[in-house]
């Protein structure tokens, strides 16, 4: 499909998709009442369930989607490993760790928040300074470490699943296969994810040398090391984003830049944008689909990112030569 | 020009080049030959400014290398390195645009200029009907054509090759060399390139450096450098020579 055709359908999707998951919740509401909800400022119900609950939450997940797609797309080239992830790195462990550890003292969401910040940034500058040396990246220590530091993560947040009484158990599972339902403030997200896109794109042609190579794309005039220092720093702002936005959802990350570069778009210039519509798309279908296939119960929202994203990524392998 | 002066190079625990001091004009083609690890490609990397030197400096056009930002070494320096990931995501075409990235304007793709750039550089190398398959489809020799094609698009005064004839066939050898010194003598390019076979260096190359073991260097005209008694010293055997001048060539002797 040609690049510019498969923009415009991704352009008409994405909103689309925002608005289908605006109709579907506990309150049936019909296209017309969410299209004069969303349009006018009569007061009622269907506005107040619009604006106050579903679009908060949609938004949310579209931009978790949107930040998760761009940070696994920037990991993937910084790596230069296909397997990279937004949790590659550690950062997730560390909000993991910190947010865990927050309900299981019974501290407030704000406070599981603050603490999920802290554990990431915790892991970032730990992550950071063990992979610099000498003013160089290497990038080979640079996987090693955030490999090593998710592992002790890993066991960390077994063991706090452990020491959990059970009332809390299920909050902590929630968190760890990602919640939506407490993305509430998405202004600070939004603004992000627009200035990592405004970066992403004015740095693409970049991110297309150095997939060459670091010494090639010194030779093709890129300035490698603060190249690599503002993709490290600008993935792992989307990621603590998304992770505070909704918890630690797998598989957007990994999936939604090879899906796009099965789809035939590799060039950084057209993938990134891409695979930001893409990855927002997704998620909001996966989350309007958690919240509604098992109402008035609710799936944890990784589960549906898995279900919905393994078939779309196997179907694409078989058919690709 | 692009020059060095009393250059010392090291690579952890060796000495590999000592007071070596080299002045590259354009219109001039260079060889350089030399053993295994003698350096030669630690060389060509410091003169691209890839390599930090153990001593001495390195300038072009008057101004140190170290002065200059990544972006205006790419317009003026072309490298071709010696190895390269194998691994690209798009199409041969894509592959050789990224020669123009230094030049690059524009946030929103390749202006007409750097497409017709690229063109040219995939008829010289006989690309053309291959510009559309993926680059990772390439057999060796095509894959090294278009790594040239590539360094042709980014149109730099200074083109430093390592080993730029590997994995080509002998026709396709003769096509480079011819193109790379018509670009140095018609098209004011200045080429440096490590070579392992005497006979192109004989035929093609204006000056020729000799890099021993140890630090030594031997640097000259082609024609008073290229001796047996140079050869042998350099490569530590026995050699024959059959011709003189631009047609020598040198065998080595059976013993």
């Amino acid at each position: 499909m040609p690049r510019l055709l498969l923009l415009a359908v991704l352009l008409i999707v994405a909103p689309l998709t925002l608005f289908a998951s605006l109709l579907y919740g506990s309150l049936d509401l019909t296209a017309s009442q969410v299209f004069k909800a969303l349009l006018t400022n009569t007061p009622g119900i269907e506005h107040e369930v619009i604006w106050q609950l579903r679009m908060p939450r949609s938004a949310g997940a579209f931009i978790c989607g949107a930040l998760l797609a761009l940070s696994g797309t920037y990991l993937q080239v910084l790596l230069r490993n296909p397997l990279a992830d937004p949790y590659i790195l550690g950062i997730s462990g560390g909000a993991a760790v910190g947010a865990l550890s927050a309900i299981l003292l019974g501290l407030g969401w704000g406070m599981v928040n603050f603490s999920a910040l802290l554990g990431a940034l915790a892991a970032i500058t730990l992550v950071f300074g063990l992979s610099i040396r000498s003013g160089s990246w290497n990038v080979h220590r640079l996987l090693l470490t955030g490999v090593v530091l998710s592992a002790g993560c890993s066991a960390l947040i077994s063991l706090l699943l452990v020491l959990a009484p059970v009332p809390e158990l299920r909050g902590m599972l929630f968190w760890l296969m990602g919640d939506l339902s407490h993305a509430e403030n998405i202004l600070p997200a939004l603004a992000l994810l627009l200035l990592l896109m405004a970066l992403s794109q004015w740095q693409a042609g970049s991110l297309n040398v150095l997939s060459l190579g670091q010494l090639k794309a010194k030779t093709l005039g890129v300035a490698v090391l603060p190249l690599q220092t503002g993709i490290y720093f600008c993935a792992a702002l989307a990621t603590v984003c998304a992770v505070m936005l909704g918890g630690t959802i797998g598989f957007v990350g990994l999936l939604i830049p090879h899906l796009v570069r099965l789809l035939g778009v590799a060039d950084h210039r057209w993938l990134l944008p891409m695979a930001i519509l893409l990855g927002g798309s997704f998620l909001t279908t996966a989350d309007a689909l958690s919240r509604t296939l098992w109402a008035p119960n609710q799936l944890p929202v990784g589960v549906l990112t898995a279900l919905l994203g393994v078939p779309a990524m196997l179907l694409l392998l078989s058919r690709k030569r | 020009m692009l020059s060095c002066a009393n250059l010392h190079l090291r690579y952890p625990g060796k000495l590999l080049c000592r007071d070596l001091s080299l002045e590259i004009t354009p219109g001039k083609c260079w060889g350089i030959l030399g053993q295994n690890g003698s350096g030669k490609t630690t060389l060509l990397q410091a003169l691209s400014g890839l390599h930090e030197p153990a001593g001495g400096s390195i300038a072009l056009e008057g101004r140190l290398l170290s002065s200059y930002t990544r972006r205006q070494l790419g317009q003026t320096l072309g490298v071709l390195l010696q190895e390269e990931d194998s691994w690209f995501w798009g199409s041969v075409l894509e592959y050789v645009l990224l020669g123009r990235h230094p030049h690059v304007a524009s946030l929103f793709g390749w202006t007409a200029k750097d497409e017709e750039l690229a063109w040219q550089a995939l008829q010289k190398m006989e690309l053309t009907e291959l510009a559309q398959r993926q680059m990772n489809s390439l057999s060796g020799g095509e894959r090294q054509r278009a790594r040239l094609a590539q360094l042709l698009t980014q149109d730099a005064v200074y083109l430093l090759l390592d080993e730029p004839l590997q994995h080509l066939d002998l026709r396709h050898q003769l096509q480079t060399m011819n193109l790379l010194c018509e670009l140095a003598a018609k098209r004011g390019k200045a080429v440096l390139m490590v070579l392992h076979d005497m006979l192109w260096v004989a035929r093609y190359c204006d000056q020729v450096l000799l890099l021993h073991d140890q630090g030594h260097a031997v640097c000259g005209a082609a024609a008073a450098v290229l001796t047996r008694e140079n050869l042998e010293a350099l490569y530590q055997c026995g050699l024959r020579q059959y011709g003189a001048g631009q047609d020598a060539h040198f065998i080595p002797s059976a013993d």
